[in-house]
């Protein structure tokens, strides 16, 4: 992720009078943004579908940035955030037996780089991990995603959560130790 | 960047479980020119039925008001002639 893209360009793309303009804050905040989508256990399609959605609400309500006092990647992983629970939701009530949506083997991320054999066993833990993200609660897989997205400091990821810095970091650490007790269950971790 | 925990879980969490495809950029900012325009045809739709808004309204209240007259006609005749 590029790293020279500061909070007063991103205003500034938000500021854009066309879509084009528009383009660098995509540019920029897509890798994050998937990131997030893929630690909350969605697949490739529904990661791409989602990203989409949330890029469409930042261009359709940035006139309300301007009034929040936040920086715009905390204003935009809480945009992210909602659309994720929502779809969450949704699916959860089109198929309660199975709200989760486990990417296949085939839609995981590839390293064209690695072996046959290592690409093998990275899809195999890959899938094991979102496997155990999708047995925690929305709200857990949302505290781990958060805290992963490399430009998002806790305290902003907490305000994204809307609670308290030492709040994030206890729930943080609770869906941390759920999670490890999950993967280490499937002998997906040591 | 926040402090990790440099544990297995860690090393795990850090991966990418998704990637953006490589036109990701152009796909969301075509979409978003398609809604621009749909946005400003919607606009245009919208000031061109403006026109039709005052000789409806002129039709419809003179036909309110035709109503009333007729009916209070009638009552103002049949009722009379009835009690009488």
């Amino acid at each position: 992720m590029e790293s020279n893209f500061s909070n007063t360009e991103a205003i500034l793309a938000l500021a854009a009078s066309d879509p084009n303009g528009f383009s660098p804050f995509v540019e920029h905040f897509q890798y994050p943004l998937f990131g997030f989508l893929g630690r909350m256990g969605f697949s490739q399609t529904d990661a791409e579908e989602l990203a989409q959605e949330v890029f469409i609400k930042v261009w359709r309500y940035r006139a309300s940035y301007l009034s929040d006092k936040s920086t715009v990647s905390t204003w935009l992983f809480t945009i992210a955030r909602n659309t994720a629970l929502d779809r969450l939701k949704k699916n959860r009530l089109r198929n309660p037996a199975d709200d989760q949506s486990l990417p296949d083997v085939e839609e995981i991320a590839e390293d064209p780089l690695q072996q046959p054999e290592a690409r093998l066993l990275q899809q195999q833990t890959q899938r094991q991990l979102t496997n155990a993200i999708s047995q925690l609660s929305p709200d857990d897989r949302c505290v781990i995603a958060l805290f992963y997205i490399d430009d998002l400091s806790s305290t902003q990821a907490a305000c994204v959560m809307q609670c308290s810095t030492s709040a994030f970091k206890t729930r943080l650490s609770r869906a941390r130790s759920k999670l490890k007790t999950i993967l280490l269950a499937m002998d997906a971790i040591q | 960047m926040n402090e990790k925990y440099d544990d297995s879980l860690d090393s795990l969490l850090t991966r990418n479980l998704v990637t953006p495809p490589e036109n990701f950029t152009d796909t969301v900012i075509s979409k978003l020119s398609d809604q621009s325009t749909i946005n400003v045809e919607k606009v245009a739709s919208y000031r061109s039925a403006r026109p039709l808004f005052w000789p409806t309204a002129a039709i419809a209240t003179g036909t309110a008001v035709g109503v009333i007259q007729v009916i209070s006609f009638i009552f103002g005749i049949w009722i009379p002639a009835t009690v009488g």
